[in-house]
C-alpha cells in the first residue's frame, strides 16, 4: 500500500465510523495523547517544549511505536515560547512532577465587565496585557520585545506546518480537522478560560447576568461571529479528505447549571451546531468533564453529524442517550495507567463489540493523556496491537 | 528599531506605533492590515 493509499484508507475508516456510513472493517484508533508522549520519549517536558527538533522526534516516535490512524495533538498545545518571549508565566512546567499547569489569572474584575463590553480590544490592550505581562504593567515593553514574540510565533508556525507535512507524507496520517470551515470561540468560554476566571464568572452570572450577556455579545463580534460566517459560507457537505470537518472543545459548561447553560452558552453553541447540521458537516465534540447538560440539545441532530468524545461520562450511557451520535473514546486513562495489558485489551474488545457493532465508534483515550501515570507503554502497545488486528 | 516615542501600552496609539515599527509580513502601504495583525497578536497574547 502506498503512502497515499494508506492515508486514504485511514480517512475512510474514520469517516465510515463517525458518519455511520457502514460498519468499518476495523475500528479506527485515535491518539489523544498530549504531554504523555514527551515523557514516553524519555525527555523532560521543558526540553521538548523549547526545542522543536526534539518535539518532532517525540511525535515521530509516538506514531512509530503505536501506529495510530489519526493523531489529534502534534506538540502544539502548549506553545510556551510565545508568551515567555514577553515574560509571561501562565504556563508552569514542572519537570520533576511531569506536569504543565495553566494558571487561572483573571484579567478582568466583575466591576469592569461594562468597560470590557464597551471595547474589548482597548480593554485587552490596556488592562488585560498589564495583568499578564510584567513588562506591560511597568511600561518597560519595547518594540524589540514584541518583535521577539513575532519571531517565536513564526518559529512555532514553521514547526507546526513541518510536523503536519511529516505526518502526512512520511506516516500516512490524515488531517484531523478540515481547515476551511473556520473556528468559533463562544464568548462565555472566552470569559471563563481567559478573562474572568472560574470564580469571577460564577459570581458574575448570578449577580450581573445582563453584563455577562453584554460582554459575550461584544467578544463574539471578533472571536465568534467571523468564524461562524466562515462556516455558514463554506461549501456544503463533508470534506472526505479529513477526519472531521469541525472541532469543538468546551470547558465552561462544567460550572453551569441548566438555566445558565440555556441562557449564556447554548444560544451561541446552538448556532454552531445548527450551522453544522445545515452544512452537513461533522464535528468532534469534546466537552470536558461531563457533557450530560447538553445531551437534550443533541438528540435531534441527524445521525452522523456529531461525534461525542466523552471525558467523564460512561460511553455506554452516551450511546444509549444519543444513538444518533458516534463515539470517539472508550479507553480510560485510569485503566491505561494502572491496569494490566490484558485488562486494557478486554476493555477495547468490549467497546468494539458493544459500540462498534454497527459503526459509530472510534477508539480513543477519554482524556488528553498528559501525566506520566496516565498510561504505561506496555498497555498502549497492547491496545494498539489488538485494535489493528481485531475484527468486531 | 526606532526609539520608543509613544506609550505602547495605550490603545489605539500603541497599536498604530507597533504597526509602523514592527517587521511584519504586510507592506507598510497597507497600514490597516498591519494594525489588524498587531491587534490580533495582542489578542493572542492576552489569551495565553
Amino acid at each position: 500500500m502506498t503512502n497515499e493509499e494508506l492515508r486514504a484508507e485511514r480517512t475512510r475508516l474514520i469517516r465510515e465510523a463517525s458518519m455511520f456510513q457502514t460498519k468499518p472493517e476495523r475500528i479506527p484508533h485515535i491518539s489523544f495523547f498530549v504531554t504523555w508522549k514527551i515523557l514516553d520519549y524519555g525527555c523532560k517536558l521543558s526540553e521538548a517544549m523549547n526545542d522543536y527538533d526534539l518535539m518532532e522526534k517525540v511525535c515521530r516516535q509516538h506514531q512509530e511505536l503505536y501506529n495510530f490512524d489519526a493523531i489529534f495533538e502534534l506538540g502544539g498545545r502548549n506553545a510556551v515560547r510565545i508568551p515567555e518571549a514577553l515574560g509571561g508565566n501562565t504556563y508552569q512546567v514542572n519537570d520533576e512532577a511531569g506536569t504543565v499547569n495553566y494558571v487561572d489569572t483573571p484579567i478582568c474584575s466583575i466591576d469592569e465587565l461594562e468597560e470590557l463590553a464597551a471595547d474589548p480590544t482597548k480593554f485587552f490592550w490596556e488592562k488585560g496585557m498589564a495583568r499578564k505581562y510584567p513588562c506591560w504593567a511597568d511600561k518597560t515593553v519595547t518594540v524589540d520585545r514584541i518583535q521577539n514574540v513575532l519571531t517565536e510565533q513564526g518559529k512555532f508556525f514553521q514547526y507546526y506546518m513541518k510536523i503536519l507535512q511529516i505526518m502526512k507524507n512520511e506516516y500516512s496520517m490524515p488531517t484531523f480537522t478540515a481547515q476551511t470551515n473556520g473556528f468559533t470561540y463562544c464568548g462565555l468560554d472566552f470569559l471563563f478560560n481567559s478573562i474572568l476566571g472560574i470564580k469571577n464568572l460564577s459570581i458574575a452570572m448570578r449577580k450581573k447576568p445582563e453584563q455577562v450577556e453584554a460582554a459575550i455579545a461584544a467578544l463574539n463580534k471578533t472571536m465568534f461571529d467571523p468564524g461562524l460566517n466562515t462556516l455558514l459560507n463554506a461549501q456544503e457537505g463533508p470534506d472526505m479528505t479529513t477526519c472531521f470537518d469541525y472541532d469543538i472543545t468546551m470547558l465552561v459548561h462544567t460550572i453551569l447549571n441548566r438555566k445558565q447553560f440555556e441562557r449564556f452558552l447554548w444560544p451561541d453553541m446552538g448556532r454552531v451546531v445548527n450551522a453544522l447540521i445545515e452544512k452537513k458537516k461533522t464535528v468532534r465534540m469534546f466537552m470536558e468533564g461531563s457533557s450530560r447538560i447538553a445531551w437534550d440539545y443533541f438528540q435531534d441532530a441527524p445521525k452522523g453529524i456529531i461525534t461525542m468524545h466523552p471525558e467523564q461520562d460512561d460511553v455506554f450511557e452516551v450511546r444509549k442517550a444519543l444513538p444518533n451520535c458516534a463515539i470517539n473514546g472508550g479507553m480510560p486513562v485510569t485503566l491505561m495507567g494502572s491496569g494490566t495489558p490484558q485488562e486494557c485489551v478486554d476493555r477495547v474488545k468490549l467497546c468494539c463489540d458493544e459500540l462498534g457493532r454497527d459503526g459509530g465508534f472510534l477508539l480513543c483515550q477519554d482524556k488528553m493523556v498528559s501525566f506520566r501515570n496516565d498510561a504505561t507503554r506496555e498497555n498502549v502497545l497492547a491496545i494498539s496491537e489488538f485494535i489493528q488486528n481485531y475484527r468486531a | 528599531m526606532e526609539e520608543k516615542t509613544v506609550d505602547i501600552t495605550l490603545y489605539p496609539e500603541g497599536a498604530q506605533y507597533l504597526a509602523e515599527n514592527l517587521q511584519l509580513p504586510v507592506p507598510k502601504e497597507n497600514m490597516p492590515a498591519r494594525v489588524g495583525m498587531v491587534v490580533g497578536l495582542i489578542g493572542l497574547l492576552v489569551r495565553q
